[in-house]
């Protein structure tokens, strides 16, 4: 992986803003960007997106033998593959550091909290199991990858379907989907990890956008305490499944306790969201409605790039505004042309405009380019 | 599939105008067509446009930026080693920037650049085979607004939304010029540095320069009012 740089007139702005209040896309510190799931052809395949960064993920299953220590339970795998699609930096086919720490986040997180009955993926003890495999594919990173991630996970294994499967003596045999409805993966409980940003010791941003991860952790001339990333992952019945700090120690043990208490009603918030929309596409399915990804495709092609969130913005400002087509905004733009403009734009070398204020003006700007500047 | 100016084309295809004009005299081929033994490509997903007498392009959308000669970019300075800053500008590799390409710089003499510093620089050798090298001076060794930009913030956008801003005929910083004073320089290269007298206006130019990518003229302007009145804080 490339080194991604940052200036440090990016970091001291970030800085600035926050420490004064802000954040560079107009949320407030505990709000989170627009959360969005849509569902794929296949049972266990879906796309969320997290204001800009998207993961797809899909959960597939073959049949094993068991592992030795555990003959009775199924196998639960992830694997997590972030390629050049999802920001400049990556390499392709390349385990990164981010690749690893993603990937045992997220094994902490659905293995090792036990949120699914592995026992119930057993067929024949010590000899045949269900091993399922979620394979996570980052399709743009902008920010807050972990928490994507984990919910692009939690909504696949909740959303999959493995065949059914009948034992006749010796032998088993494994129902297509047409002959014999799938069962569905039993989880016990719905564990979501979030990301919080800690600056300056205490502040905690939740949802921090990428520009936020990477300022979060350095320090600046003027801010000498750094802070750091917190991973807190947790379930719908406000229980802990998971802590991680990465970047600077922590002074205060408070911060941890607030990030847990946010954690908590958003996580409520999320789970809730999933098993909505899986509720809802459940039904869908059921009444025969072909559900695939060409849905996020909107046909209007020119707007569906159109981002809603912009990477900067004001706390006010509205992406969808009221379209200029009333007579009394004409006449509006018509009053504003008399008046005289105090700053000039004009082309100085090629493919460069610039601003030159004219005479009387205020001498915020250097007037020409011929004066000697030493 | 054969396709005229200003259709929507797709690598592979080809145009019957452009090689007619190669037979009558030169035609010069911008990003997106290649040539091919005797006919011209396309090889970006793109709109063909073409200004006149004979040169062609294709316009797409694109947010990684591949160096050419002449173009002004923002970078950051990377590395500091020995004669040379090491300067990231989005392309593939680092650009590279002589101590010696600056005003007034001698060997005794050399630019204060610090690692993180933002530049504005002026793109001289872009080639295939060779990292790209840089200037922060003219032909006449003066720096005119080339150099390291102080303060401020940069953000990153597609390119060809710096090119829509730098259009002669966008009305985005005519609009907002109007509104509030603000100091803007934007590079081929995507990144575009901003700075005006407080942080919130700062952030209205970023907001105003990010929406504007998929506005039509008349909506720009709408927009620029909208924000200034936002900034007066007379929309709560």
């Amino acid at each position: 992986m490339r080194y991604l740089f940052l200036s440090s007139c990016e970091k001291n702005f970030i800085h600035r803003i926050i420490s004064e209040g802000h954040r560079l896309d107009g949320r407030n510190y505990n709000e989170s960007r627009n959360l969005q799931i849509s569902f794929g052809s296949e049972y266990g395949s879906c796309i969320v997106s997290l204001g800009e960064t998207k993961v797809l993920a899909q959960v597939t299953c073959e049949v094993t033998q068991p592992k030795q220590i555990r003959p009775n339970e199924g196998i639960l795998y992830i694997n997590v593959e972030i390629s050049p699609m999802a920001a400049p930096q990556f390499e392709a086919n390349r385990q990164t550091d981010l690749t690893v720490y993603l990937n045992r986040l997220l094994e902490k997180c659905y293995k090792d909290s036990k949120c699914i009955d592995l026992e119930s993926l057993c067929i024949v003890v010590e000899e045949k199991v269900w091993s399922l495999r979620v394979d996570i594919k980052v399709l743009n990173h902008a920010g807050n990858l972990v928490e994507c991630a984990s919910i692009a996970a939690l909504t696949s294994l909740a959303h999959f379907k493995r065949p059914d499967v009948t034992r006749s003596g010796d032998s088993v045999i494994i129902h297509t989907l047409v002959e014999k409805d799938p069962i569905p993966t039993v989880l016990y409980h719905y564990p979501v990890c979030l990301t919080f940003a800690i600056f300056q010791n205490n502040i905690l941003l939740s949802d921090p956008s990428f520009i936020e991860e990477c300022v979060c952790a350095s320090g600046t001339e003027e801010v000498n305490s750094s802070g750091g990333l917190l991973v807190v992952g947790m379930n719908q019945y406000r229980e802990l499944c998971l802590l991680n700090l990465s970047g600077a120690a922590l002074y205060d043990s408070s911060i941890v306790h607030k990030a847990i208490k946010s954690a908590a009603d958003r996580c409520k918030e999320i789970v809730d969201t999933v098993k909505k929309t899986i509720m809802n596409d459940d039904t869908m399915r059921q009444k025969r409605v072909r559900i695939n990804f060409s849905d996020i495709i909107t046909s209007d092609h020119v707007l569906s790039l159109n981002k809603k969130d912009l990477n900067i913005r004001l706390k006010n400002y509205n992406a969808d505004l009221p379209k200029c087509d009333d007579e009394e905004m004409i006449e509006e733009f018509e009053d504003e042309k008399p008046e005289p403009s105090k700053y000039d734009v004009v082309p100085s070398l090629p493919q460069t405009a610039e601003i030159i204020a004219k005479k009387g003006a205020s001498t915020w700007i250097e007037i020409s380019s011929e004066s000697d500047e030493d | 599939m054969k396709v005229e100016v200003d259709d929507v084309v797709l690598p592979g295809d080809f145009s019957e105008e452009i090689d007619t004009a190669g037979e009558k005299g030169k035609v010069i081929l911008g990003p997106g067509l290649r040539k091919e033994i005797d006919k011209v490509y396309i090889t970006k997903a793109g709109v063909l446009r073409k200004r006149a007498p004979n040169t062609f392009w294709v316009d797409s959308y694109q947010k990684r930026y591949v160096p050419s000669r002449g173009e002004n970019v923002i970078g950051f300075v990377v590395q500091k080693s020995g004669d040379i800053f090491r300067v990231d500008v989005g392309s593939s590799c680092p650009a590279t920037l002589s101590y010696l390409s600056f005003e007034n710089a001698t060997k005794k003499n050399r630019p204060e650049v610090q690692v993180g510093d933002v530049l504005y620089a002026k793109m001289l050798v872009a080639s295939k085979d060779m990292e790209p090298e840089i200037v922060c001076v003219d032909s006449h060794g003066k720096k005119g607004r080339l150099g390291v930009l102080n303060e401020g913030f940069v953000f990153k956008c597609s390119l060809n939304l710096v090119r829509k801003i730098l259009n002669p005929s966008c009305p985005l910083l005519e609009s907002i010029k109007n509104e509030w004073p603000f100091e803007l320089a934007a590079g081929m290269n995507g990144r575009i540095w901003i700075k005006a007298n407080t942080m919130r206006e700062t952030i209205a130019v970023g907001n105003a320069i990010l929406a504007s990518e998929y506005l039509s003229d008349d909506e720009i302007k709408n927009m620029c009012t909208n924000i200034a009145s936002i900034l007066a804080g007379h929309v709560s």
